[in-house]
Order: C-alpha cells, then sequence, then structure tokens
C-alpha cells in the first residue's frame, strides 16, 4: 500500500478527461472495429447455432443416456461463476471499503451482468421444449399448476433472474453520475441526447448524491448475499441427486469458491487488456494486477482444498458408489479433465507466489486464462464424469460433444463479448465518480 | 406401382390395344390384359358384375385414379366411419381374436388385440397349453412385419410388375403341360411345416402330379428326424419334460433359448423351478454362451467338437478329456446316480445325428420315458427331401417348376450350394413371400404373400394341436396365402382363402365346432399322443479324434433368427441376451481367443472354412469356449427391405451343405474395426447388491452375498396415506430366462419407437424395460445373471425431486407418472434417476416411423413427441381400464385383473403386479417374502418394483 491506487497526483478533471473521453472519442476505433466485428461474428453464430437447435432438437448434441446433462449445463455453471467476481468486486469491497476496487468495478461488473445473460439462455436452450420454458416461472396459470418448489431448478430460475435484474439495476446505478458527466462533455447532439436520457436527469445535487449513495449501497448490499446464494443455488443442483460425486453437501460453498475463481481469472484478463488498449495505466495500477494476483493465488489454495476435501469426503464415507467416483476422477475415462483442471486450476496459479510473475502482464493474462479454461474443464470434469457411470453398468455410457455443442458455445462467446464491445466504446468503462471521490478523500486526509 | 410404372402400363396398353382402343372404352375390356390389370386393381367391379354405364363411368374414374395406386393403401382407403355399426363393437374397446403366427412350422398360438379393424397387438392365448397366456419376442413382432412398408406389394415376373391374372394364367399353361409328364419336374420347396391343410393339398398334389417331389429346408434344426430314427427306428419329437425331471442336462442344447420350443420350454421350466428349491438341476456344456447356459447350475465352456466325447463319457465310454469336462461329467454323473430315474438329457441339433441319438437313448435310460421325456409324431412333417437335393436335381437339369412358399433358399442355403446362382436354371421358377427378397429377385415370377395375421390357414403347436389361422385384416397388398396358390395348381385359380382350410375340416368340424375352434384358437382333440417307444441298441460313439485349431459355430441370431426378422426394427434393436449387441451380428469370440488374437469388441475379423473367407466384427463373449468361434444367421442380407440390408456379415457363406460344426478354421485379424453397437458395454458385475443370489430357503437377511443396506426409510415429509390402491411389482430373478419377451411386450404396448442404429450408438435407446445381465466370476467360465429394469416407482422418487414443472409426480396409487404434455425437458430428473430407465426424446423419434407403421400403435396409450421424457408407467392405461370396469360394477379391482404388458407375455411368470395394499394380493404375499430386495434400496428410494432374489444350490453341481 506504499502507493496510491489512485492518481493523486494529477488534477481532479484529469480522471473526468480521461475517462470520458473514452466514449465521446474513442481512442483505437480501428482495433475496436476489428474486435466488434469479429465478435459479432460469433454473435451470429450463436444465433444460427440456436436457429439450429430449435429446428433439429436437443438430439444435435451429443448428450444422451446416462449423459443427459452435457455442454450446456456446464457452460451454464461457468458462466454464472464468471460473474460472480463482478458482484464480489463491485458489491462486496464496496461495503468493505476497499479503495483500489473503484478502478475495476465498472467493467467486472458489466462482465459480470453479461456473463449471466450467456448463463441464462443456456438452461432454455438445454429444455427439450425450449419454447415451453416460462413454465419454471411462478406465474398463476388457468390450468393452476405451479412450479415444483422442491426443485433446484425453480429455485436455480429465481436465484438468475434475481441476480440478473439487482446486477444490471446495481451497474446501472453506479453508471448514472458518470453518464451525466459524459452527457456534460458531449460536443454533438445526438451524444448529448443520449447520455442525457440514460443519465436521467442527474444534476449533481447534494440531494442526488445522498439518495444516490444510499440506493448504491442499498443495491450493493442486496447484491452480495446473491452471490452466495446463486452459486449455492447452482451446487444444488448437482448435490441434490442422489449420484456419487454429486450428492454431497459440500457442494454449495465449494461452487461459491470456484465461481470467484473463475470470475476473478476474466476480470484479470479484461483488466489488462482494458488498460493497455485505452492507456489506463495511472487508473489500473501495477497495484491493482498485484491484488488481483494474489486473489487469484489465494482462490487458487482454496480451490485444491475444495477438490481434495471433496475426494477426502468421498473416501472417507466408504461408500462403494463414491470410491468409484474418485476412481474415476483419478483414472477414468475423463481423468484428463480432471488432470486438466488440477494444473491450471490448482498448480498454474502457485506462479504468483512470484512478485515479478504478479506484476508481468503477459503472466497475469495467461493465468487468467488457465483458470478460465481450468474452470471449464472442472465444470466438464464435475457433469460427465459422474454421469457417465451410474450405478447400475448397463447404463454406462461415454458422452462425446458434438459440433454443435461447441457452435453454441463459440456462440455464447459472441454473446458475451460483442455487448462488451459496445460497452467499451459506449459507456465509461471505469467510474468517474468514485474514483473522484476517493481522490478526495485522500487529499483532504493528506491535508489533515 | 409407381407413377412411371402406370404410365408404361396406359402406353403398354395403347399399343396393345391398337386401334380397337379408341373405338370404345368397353371394347377395350374385352382385351384381356386391361381386364387382368383392371381386376387386380379394382376386383369389385368385376365381381358384382355392374352394368354397361356403371362399368363406363368405373373406367372413367379408374383412369383417373390409376395412378393414385402408387400412394399405397392409405391413399386407396380412405378411413370411412361405419355407416352401420357392427353389432357389439364399441369404438375404443378392443377386440381379441385367436389365431396363431406359425414359426418354423409350429404354431405360435396368439390372441391378436384388434382396433377398428386393425390388429395392433399379439397376446399369448391362455387356454393354450403352448401358451398359458404368454408369448415370444417373435411371435409379438409378427404384427410389426405385417405393416412393414416394405413387404413385396406386388406380383412380378423377371422384375416388372404384373399381375394376378397373369401368374394364374401362366401356372394353369405349367400345370397343363405338367399333367401329361405325371408331374416330372415338379418341385415344391417350403420351410418346416405342419399345416394340415397343406399337408393336404400335397396329398392332393401327389394325386394329380405323381412324380412330384416336396423339398422343405430351415437352416436351423438340424438332424433331429436323423437321429430318431437312429435311437428308435422311427421320426418322432421327443421332449424333455422341465417341469418333471429333477436332472436336466444339455450338451449344447439351448432348450430355453430361442426358437419355437422356447415358450413351452420355458413354461415347463419355471413350473418346477417356481416351487423354490433352485430345481432342476440344470448341466449345461456349450460351446457358446445361451439363455440355457446363463440358468445351468454348472456350466462347462467346452468346444462344440468335444460334444461328442462327453456324450460318449456319459454314456459310459472312456474318451479323452481334460480335467474341467472330466470333473463336469463326474458331476453329470453323480447328480443322475443322486436322482434315479429323473434325469433328461438331449444334445443340440447341429451335432452328428449319432451323437443325438445316443443321448436320446442316454435320455430313455436315465429317466422314466413317458414321464421324465415325451415322445410324440413329429408335428413338423417330413418332407420328401431336402434343399442339397434340391440343388443337385436342379444342376442335373430334372427340375422344370420350382414353387418357392415362404422360403428364401437364395439368401439362407450354404454358401457351397451356390444355389442363388442355380436358380436361375429352374425353367419356371416361383417364389411367394412376404418380402421381396433375394430368391424374390432371381426367380421368375414373385408372388406377395398373404401375412398369417391376412390368412386362413392352420398350423399345429409344438404339442401337435392345430390352430386355425384366421385374418384379422384384409390383406393389405393382395397377397395371397400359401393355400391359394397351390389351389392354382389344383385347378383352383383365384379361390378365395377361406376354402382350401375349411375344406380341410369340412368332415371334421361343423359349423358350431368350427367356430368354437376360432373363438378357442385351438381345435380340440388334435394334440398328438404319446406315443410308447422302444430304444435300439446303439453303437457307441466313434471314436472322433477331438478337433483341433479353431471350431466354427453357426447359431440363429437371438434377435432376427435366421434372418426372416430382419427386417423389424423392433427386433434388430432388441439386445441380444449375452452380448447385449443391436443392430448387427458379431463374430463371438471367447476372452482367451480374444487375448490370443489380440482382438478388441469391433476389431474386424477374417474367418477362413475350406477355402471361403468371410470378415465379421469381434465381440468377446465372456463364457465362449476357448477355441470355438460363433457366426450368427441373419445378417449380411442384400435385400429384404430397408432395416435388413447391409447390417451384419452373411453367415450362411460358410455354413457347410451337412450341418456339423466346421473345425479347422482359420481366424486372423484383418486390422480394420467396425463400430458394433451394444446396449451394455460393461461386462463387470458391479456389486454382489445388484444382482443377489440365495440357497433355497434362506432368505436375504442370512444370505452371504447380501451388502449392508439401509432397510428403514427416512424422509422428511410425512408418508402418504394409501388409501385404496398402491400398485407395486415383484420381479423374481429366480425365473427370468432373458429371453426379452417382456421388453418386446412393453415395445408394443407402450408405442415405444425404434431409434435406429446410430441413435443407440450415442445412448438414446427409448426402451422403458431393459433387460440388465451381470457376470459372476471368470470371464471363461462366468455365471450369468439377468435382471429386468422397468422403472422402480419409487416412493421417495428422486426424479420428482428433480423437476422444476411437475411433469413428474407420483400418483395417489402409488405410480410415479409421467405428464408428457407438462414436461419441458430439462432432463433432471433422468439424471437424477439412480436406474437411469427415464428414456428421453431428443428426436421426434415416434414420427420416423412409416405412416404405415403407426397402424399397430396403441391407441390406449400417448404416442410421445420430440423433447420429452417417457418412462415405464406400469401400463398405466391398464389400470385405468380396470378401475373403470370395477367402478360401472362398483367393485374393487381383483387381484390379477390388472396385468401389464411385461408381466403378460413372460413365459416364465417371472413378474407379477398388483395391489400392495392389499395383503392377500400376489404381489404382496411375494414382497413379504425372505428373498425380496430392492434394487439399489440403500440410495433411501423406497422402490415399488422389488426383486426375488435368484436361488442357487450350494453344492449343486459339485462332483
Amino acid at each position: 500500500m506504499n502507493r496510491p491506487v489512485v492518481p493523486l497526483d494529477k488534477p481532479m478533471s484529469h480522471v473526468g478527461d480521461e475517462i470520458a473521453g473514452i466514449p465521446l472519442d474513442f481512442p483505437r476505433r480501428r482495433g475496436w472495429l476489428a474486435g466488434a466485428g469479429g465478435t459479432a461474428l460469433l454473435l451470429f453464430g450463436f444465433f444460427l447455432s440456436a436457429v439450429v437447435l430449435f429446428i433439429g432438437g436437443v438430439g444435435i448434441w451429443g448428450v444422451n443416456s446416462p449423459v443427459f446433462w452435457g455442454v450446456a449445463i456446464m457452460n451454464y455453471v461457468w458462466w454464472v461463476g464468471i460473474g460472480n467476481a463482478g458482484t464480489l468486486i463491485s458489491g462486496l469491497l464496496l461495503l468493505l471499503d476497499q479503495v483500489w476496487r473503484n478502478a475495476l468495478n465498472r467493467f467486472a461488473e458489466a462482465m459480470a451482468v453479461f456473463a449471466i445473460i450467456c448463463a441464462g439462455v443456456y438452461p432454455i436452450l438445454h429444455l427439450g421444449r425450449p419454447w415451453l420454458f416460462y413454465w419454471m416461472f411462478p406465474y398463476p396459470s388457468e390450468m393452476g399448476v405451479w412450479p415444483q418448489f422442491r426443485s433446484p431448478l425453480t429455485w436455480d430460475v429465481f436465484a438468475i433472474l434475481i441476480y440478473l435484474l439487482v446486477s444490471i439495476l446495481f451497474w446501472y446505478l453506479g453508471l448514472i453520475p458518470d453518464l451525466a458527466t459524459v452527457r456534460d462533455r458531449a460536443k454533438g447532439r445526438l451524444a448529448q441526447v443520449f447520455y442525457g436520457v440514460l443519465a436521467l436527469g442527474w444534476r449533481g445535487s447534494a440531494r442526488h448524491w445522498l439518495r444516490w449513495k444510499q440506493a448504491y449501497h442499498f443495491s450493493a448490499a442486496i447484491a452480495v448475499p446473491l452471490v452466495f446464494s446463486v452459486h449455492s443455488e447452482v451446487g444444488m443442483l448437482f448435490s441434490a441427486s442422489q449420484l456419487a460425486g454429486w450428492h454431497s453437501t459440500f457442494f454449495p460453498p465449494f461452487f461459491v469458491v470456484g465461481a470467484a475463481f473463475s470470475g476473478f481469472g476474466v476480470v484479470t484478463m479484461l483488466a489488462i487488456v482494458i488498460r493497455q488498449t485505452l492507456h489506463l495505466e495511472d487508473l489500473v495500477t501495477d497495484f491493482h494486477l498485484d491484488a488481483l494476483a494474489r486473489i487469484t493465488l489465494g482462490l487458487s489454495l482454496l480451490m485444491g482444498y475444495c477438490y481434495w476435501w471433496d475426494m477426502f469426503n468421498s473416501v472417507y464415507s466408504g461408500d462403494r458408489y463414491e470410491l468409484r467416483a474418485v476412481h474415476d476422477k483419478l483414472v477414468g475415462a475423463y481423468a484428463w479433465s480432471f488432470w486438466t483442471t488440477q494444473f491450471l486450476n490448482v498448480v498454474v496459479p502457485h506462479i504468483f507466489w512470484i512478485r515479478r510473475a504478479r506484476r508481468n502482464l503477459v503472466v497475469l493474462f495467461l493465468v487468467g486464462l488457465a483458470v478460465t479454461i481450468g474452470m471449464w474443464f472442472e465444470r466438464y470434469m464435475l457433469v460427465v464424469t459422474t454421469l457417465y457411470h451410474g450405478f447400475l453398468p448397463s447404463s454406462w455410457n461415454y458422452y462425446i460433444p458434438t459440433f454443435w455443442d461447441w457452435a453454441v458455445f463459440a456462440g455464447t462467446i459472441g454473446l458475451f463479448l460483442f455487448p462488451y464491445f459496445l460497452f467499451v466504446r459506449f459507456l465509461p468503462p471505469v467510474s468517474i465518480a468514485e474514483i473522484k471521490e476517493k481522490i478526495l478523500e485522500l487529499q483532504r486526509e493528506r491535508r489533515a | 406401382m409407381d407413377e412411371n410404372e402406370t404410365k408404361d402400363r396406359l402406353r403398354q396398353l395403347a399399343q396393345q390395344g391398337g386401334r380397337r382402343f379408341w373405338r370404345g372404352l368397353e371394347e377395350m375390356l374385352d382385351d384381356g390384359s386391361v381386364g387382368e390389370w383392371l381386376a387386380a386393381e379394382f376386383p369389385s367391379a368385376f365381381e358384382i358384375g355392374l352394368g354397361r354405364r356403371d362399368m363406363l363411368k368405373i373406367m372413367a374414374a379408374s383412369l383417373a385414379m390409376s395412378t393414385l395406386s402408387g400412394c399405397g393403401p392409405t391413399a386407396e382407403s380412405p378411413a370411412v366411419p361405419y355407416v352401420n355399426q357392427p353389432t357389439d363393437y364399441v369404438p375404443g374397446i378392443p377386440r381379441w381374436f385367436a389365431t396363431a403366427v406359425p414359426f418354423d412350422g409350429y404354431a405360435q398360438p396368439v390372441l391378436a388385440e384388434c382396433h377398428a379393424g386393425r390388429p395392433t397387438r399379439l397376446d399369448g392365448n391362455r387356454q393354450h397349453p403352448a401358451s398359458r397366456g404368454t408369448i415370444s419376442a417373435f411371435a409379438q413382432a409378427a404384427v410389426q412385419q405385417l405393416y412393414d412398408p416394405d413387404r413385396s406389394q406386388a406380383v412380378t415376373y423377371r422384375g416388372g410388375i404384373t399381375t394376378w391374372n397373369a401368374f394364374d394364367a401362366a401356372l394353369l399353361d405349367e400345370a397343363h403341360r405338367l399333367k401329361k409328364s405325371g408331374g416330372a419336374g415338379l418341385r415344391l420347396l417350403t420351410g418346416p411345416a405342419s399345416s394340415p391343410t397343406l399337408m393336404r393339398q400335397i396329398a392332393a398334389l401327389r394325386g394329380v402330379f405323381p412324380s412330384m417331389r416336396w423339398h422343405s429346408y430351415s437352416p436351423v434344426g438340424g438332424l433331429r428326424g436323423v437321429a430318431t430314427r437312429q435311437a428308435f427306428g422311427r421320426p418322432l419329437q421327443v421332449m424333455p419334460r422341465l417341469d418333471r425331471a429333477t436332472v436336466v442336462v444339455s450338451l449344447d442344447d439351448d432348450i430355453l433359448g430361442p426358437g419355437p420350443f422356447q415358450v413351452p420350454a420355458a413354461l415347463a421350466w419355471s413350473e418346477q423351478r417356481r416351487k423354490g428349491q433352485g430345481m432342476p438341476l440344470l448341466f449345461v456344456a456349450e460351446s457358446t454362451p445361451t439363455l440355457t447356459g446363463a440358468m445351468a447350475h454348472r456350466r462347462l465352456a467346452t468346444a462344440s467338437g468335444r460334444i461328442p466325447l462327453l456324450a460318449a463319457a456319459l454314456s459310459g465310454q472312456k474318451p479323452p478329456l481334460d480335467p474341467a469336462e472330466a470333473a463336469w461329467v463326474q458331476a453329470v454323473r453323480k447328480a443322475v446316480e443322486d436322482n434315479p430315474g429323473s434325469a433328461v438329457i438331449g444334445a443340440g441339433a447341429d451335432q452328428a445325428a449319432d451323437v443325438q441319438a445316443l443321448c436320446m437313448a442316454l435320455a430313455y435310460r436315465w429317466g422314466a420315458p413317458g414321464r421324465t421325456v415325451t415322445y410324440t409324431d413329429p408335428v413338423v412333417a417330413e418332407s420328401d427331401a431336402g434343399l442339397a437335393e434340391l440343388a443337385a436335381d436342379i444342376d442335373d437339369g430334372k427340375v422344370g417348376v420350382l414353387l418357392m412358399l415362404d422360403v428364401d433358399p437364395a439368401y439362407a442355403a450354404p454358401g457351397p450350394l451356390g444355389f442363388a446362382e442355380i436358380l436361375a436354371r429352374v425353367p419356371f421358377s416361383v417364389h411367394a413371400a412376404g418380402m421381396y427378397d433375394e430368391t424374390a429377385a432371381r426367380s421368375q415370377w414373385h408372388l406377395p404373400l398373404a401375412h398369417p395375421l391376412e390368412s386362413w390357414s392352420d398350423c399345429r403347436a409344438v404339442d401337435g394341436s392345430v390352430t386355425i389361422l384366421q385374418p384379422l385384416i384384409a390383406p393389405l397388398w393382395q397377397g395371397r396365402t400359401v393355400h391359394q396358390m397351390l389351389d392354382g395348381l389344383l385347378d383352383q385359380p383365384g379361390r378365395d382363402a377361406l376354402s382350401p382350410v375349411r375344406d380341410t375340416w369340412r368332415s371334421q368340424l361343423d359349423e358350431s365346432a368350427w367356430r368354437r375352434s376360432l373363438e378357442d384358437g385351438r381345435v380340440p382333440e388334435t394334440a398328438f399322443d404319446a406315443v410308447r417307444v422302444q430304444p435300439r441298441p446303439l453303437p457307441p460313439v466313434a471314436a472322433i479324434a477331438p478337433p483341433a485349431g479353431t471350431e466354427v459355430v453357426f447359431r440363429p441370431d437371438p434377435s432376427v433368427w435366421d434372418g426372416r426378422f430382419a427386417n423389424c426394427s423392433w427386433l434388430q434393436e432388441l439386445p441380444k441376451p449375452a452380448s447385449k449387441v443391436v443392430w448387427d451380428n458379431p463374430v463371438a469370440v471367447s476372452p482367451a481367443m480374444g487375448r490370443r488374437l489380440k482382438v478388441e469388441n469391433g476389431d474386424v475379423v477374417e474367418i477362413e472354412v475350406e477355402g471361403r473367407r468371410l470378415r465379421g466384427s469381434a465381440w468377446i463373449l465372456p463364457g465362449q469356449a476357448a477355441d470355438t468361434v460363433t457366426l450368427y444367421f441373419g445378417y449380411g442380407r442384400r435385400r429384404g427391405g430397408t432395416f435388413a440390408e447391409g447390417l451384419g456379415y452373411d453367415a450362411y457363406q460358410l455354413l457347410p451343405v451337412k450341418a456339423a460344426p466346421s473345425a479347422g478354421a482359420r481366424i486372423k485379424r484383418t486390422g480394420a474395426t467396425h463400430h458394433l453397437v451394444s446396449t451394455q458395454l460393461h461386462h463387470a458385475i458391479d456389486g454382489k447388491d445388484l444382482v443377489r443370489v440365495v440357497a433355497p430357503g434362506e432368505g436375504i437377511d442370512n444370505a452371504a452375498e447380501t451388502v449392508v443396506g439401509h432397510p428403514d426409510e427416512h424422509s422428511l415429509y410425512p408418508r402418504y396415506p394409501y388409501q385404496g390402491y398402491a400398485w407395486g411389482m415383484v420381479i423374481d430373478n429366480d425365473l427370468c430366462i432373458g429371453c426379452n419377451a417382456c421388453v418386446i411386450a412393453c415395445q408394443a404396448e407402450n408405442n415405444v419407437p425404434s431409434v435406429g442404429k446410430e441413435q443407440v450408438a450415442v445412448g438414446r435407446e427409448m426402451h422403458w424395460l431393459r433387460i440388465d445381465r451381470y457376470y459372476e466370476g471368470e470371464p471363461d467360465h462366468p455365471f450369468t445373471h439377468f435382471e429386468p429394469v422397468p422403472c422402480m416407482h419409487c416412493e421417495n422418487a428422486p426424479c420428482e425431486l428433480g423437476c422444476p414443472v411437475n411433469a413428474t409426480v407420483h400418483s395417489p396409487e402409488g405410480i410415479n407418472e409421467m405428464l408428457y404434455n407438462r414436461c419441458i425437458g430439462t432432463r433432471t430428473c433422468a439424471t437424477y434417476c439412480p436406474y437411469k430407465v427415464r428414456r428421453f426424446n431428443y428426436y421426434y423419434f415416434a414420427r420416423e416411423a412409416a405412416p404405415l407403421e403407426w397402424a399397430h400403435r396403441n391407441p390406449q396409450v400417448t404416442v410421445r413427441a420430440r423433447g420429452v421424457m417417457e418412462k415405464c408407467t406400469y401400463c398405466i392405461q391398464r389400470v385405468q381400464r380396470a378401475h373403470i370396469a370395477a367402478d360401472r360394477e362398483s367393485r374393487a379391482i381383483s387381484d390379477g385383473s390388472v396385468r401389464t404388458a411385461c408381466q403378460n407375455a413372460c413365459p416364465t411368470s417371472a413378474i407379477t403386479f398388483g395391489n400392495l395394499n392389499d395383503p392377500d394380493s400376489a404381489v404382496s404375499r411375494k414382497r413379504a417374502g425372505r428373498r425380496n430386495y430392492g434394487l439399489l434400496d440403500a440410495l433411501n428410494t423406497w422402490p415399488r418394483t422389488t426383486y426375488l432374489a435368484r436361488i442357487r444350490r450350494h453344492g449343486a453341481g459339485e462332483a
């Protein structure tokens, strides 16, 4: 903490100039066009593969019996996990009054919103009859039929929906003062109207600030428990079954940790790319990157603990099927997914014990990528390893994803990245108001 | 007839009619060919003798509509409601008719369920001793064959479509010619036959054509007749009585295996087995795993070529045996001595006649003839000669007219005969069959044969009793019966189908007796009486040198038999009992041979026998004799329907002319692989609590195999109080022989779709009821267990917990119900199901069936759409039917009045269904028994379907 995490040595207007300048006069237009174009193609691929899926039926995927859940459920869990870190950084660290979070919270929060959207489409795509997805909602149907409230899926629907709504609300609330800043600096009429409408008539009065602060903290307080409930709920999706390898009370916390871990992996990558391309080195400093690396390392240790504790639990139970589940993880047909997970999630982050590695952008980015991929393999391991070896040997079978499984996956990456490109281009990617507030506070402290 | 052919025909007509065509349509009718064609297309117009003007109208309409004839029967016979509803017919209530489905010459008695004039499903005939209400998988599949869209639909001459009238005329010509020569050169080729009408007609033919010869051929069946002649001096049918004998010895004889004898044998076996003592003691020495071997107390895997040695050893000779064989023989001899007068023995039909004869003599000596083994006249009539003689005669140019009735020799003849090639040398060859198969393509005339469910005929069951086959539907493709065709030779062409059969029985059955026989499905007092026999002295089995090297044995495929069921998707997708392979025939090799050749499942191997080569995919079959390779018939078909063609290898290519195991074969790896699709990939027996075994009189509690479970049932929820019924099922593993009858019964009753090889390969088969197979012990000599697994209808069902939309719920009668129209397809229920009995419609499988096949669907069961889950419902439509019947009479549903489809079909009555709330119901009493256990009950699922442990006599079979 010997170095300031906010630029104290520059005039206050510098922050506003720097950040509000991004949407108004974007510095990397060509690069942006290339990126947005590429991800738009992916997004088109998403719609295409969704149409093929709706016409062809879920049989075009590799799912079968007994592996009734495939890549769709893995991706659902993976995406919703990525959302986790965004909410943690912007909500939890806000409540904990961590100064450094202000440089990261905006784009982390955006990441959360888009990741939740990606997660949210999967349970619908996954359905045998997706056009009837709304039957999972508790609405007063004329037949008097309600969702089945014992099902973890029902609670998943609630959890995801609420999480998405709260995340969007929280993100937008935080944006309002900055949107007003951009509006005030905008030269063109179109931009003025666009940002003016979005800024909801923000004038910056003391009353506005008071109300805003209350609302912002209040929604943070709502969002933070959701982080835990959503991922616990996702964990329950598995542990509510009786299947060996899933049937464990340990899953909810396990999934919360895993979600945070994958989320921090993605945040690290995004932070580096945004910082380097938009030249935000003075806002996203080495300190921030170091903090991300430390958290990643810490979560990696926790993940390792979770994996081995989970297996210890299975072994300690002495249950024949649990033992076989452990055996399958270690040497079964899908052992590669387990060992890839172990390597990427548990071994690779240990490089962050080295201080230089924590400050090296390339290493940081690669580790973030490793963790993101590693967490995907973990989902694969969790879903497939348990399902392919059920209780009765007659129902054992292998699972091979098809082209369309991967097509939809690639498509959702477009569904995530394309809006993200729009966000970076048209909205202030870092919070102006919150950084300024901290600068003011720190300057006041210094003077005092 | 497709559109082009119709156009061709019209063009042809124009040419034939020449200028006359334009003079008037009436005159055109005088032209024979047009008349024939119209008579064939629109027979009614000719029969009712219309006036000239009416005829003109019909002519105009028929010419206009002739192009429609390509649209199949659905276009020709639009659904029209009854103008006058038949008396007693209530729409929606099925009617039942007794008839039979012939199989290798034996009648399989059935009751056909008919909805609105179309048969939809077959049950066994309860009143018939050869069925007692049960039915084999093959017999049930007849209804699918009836509606097979690939069935032969037209008379063809040299491959081109023609008419019945054309054939009748041609046959008449031939008959005239033959009459002059006394029938020289007239040959009849049939499968095994027992039909009295056919016998009468053949006798009549002999009267007209004294030099006629009747050949019969079946690739399975072998030398039984020769053997009984050797043993007793006369042809006989020998029936080991599994219900009476206490020791049963089988030398490569699959008594309980598929075939016409399966149901009666299983009925008898289960009768004794049901007493709970694990009897009869079954000793099996076999080369390839069979259902009989799976039921054995002591099974010996040995080469088929060594069976003569075992027979010789059992008869007191001292042939060289290896230690395992000697021990087995010792054990058999001890069991026979311990059970005097109560042992039977039989040798496989493909064993040499003297070995079979020796076994018959031994059975006579060991048992009590008339009690443990009974002898009757052969049910299947003996023909003049076989296929080899026919081939020789064709070669010699002695055959002028060859009628092939319901046989496919061009496919199923032994390869070395080259029958398909020599068939072309017959000047006038006629082939009548249900399918346009290999023989059809090589015959001059092919005639569509009426399906047994469309036919008047008669046939004898295993006990000799006659069932009159009655048509349940008009022939879909204007096929004729075998009897109608023979009528053509007897100067009665084009006679109706009933007359030849009624003629046979006119003297014996008056009108009321005839009607009764039709209603009962059995002509009274036609069963064969047991005959007394005197064994002849037999020479000792010649000192046979034990075969060296690899031997090849041939077996009918357990699912498609000799190939006749190859176009039946139900049977193609029916997992074969041992390998669980579907849609293919593997080359069965032993684990030892697999190790030696470094061959794994699916590796293509080449087998060479006497210079003839064949390639097929290997399947390592635990329990296969070390040096034996088993080839299965029924595949490698070049014609015979969409499903039949292009699967597997054609074992007939290697089949020797004289049925005997081929020794000295060579087998080698080719390096290629071919994906064999199996529904059970793993051989492992995974914990003995999945299939449990107890000693006679023992219960689960003190059985050594029991693994600790949690019999106490825990739940946070209060138990649901069942007021009325609480349905449940008990499956007796001790009685299950793994015959698959229940699987097909379930499929037929519940409109379960077949999904095809590719989908099964992915793991998407739809069977609601499957038969799990477990091995116990060494792969070379395993014990085999079968366990049918339907839905367990868990009281504490994991699936119900998982479903977010209440699409699977528990009924107030305890049934775990599936609400198809509420299901959105999250598949959580199936994921959570520990038994994996739930099936998901990944595609719209039901719609992939041809429209014609929709005709056999059960109208009382919903056809499931894409994206919904389905599973066993305990045949809830039957429960509801019983409810309605009981409610109308204000009474309770009596025990046994609801029978599920699987229960109904099971030849050993291994399945019991009923009300668990009634302590006196059959199912409650079984469930209260000490052998009762729940599958995976440690998971606290409280299954409603429970099992009774298999009984094994400890020490039984030990020497």
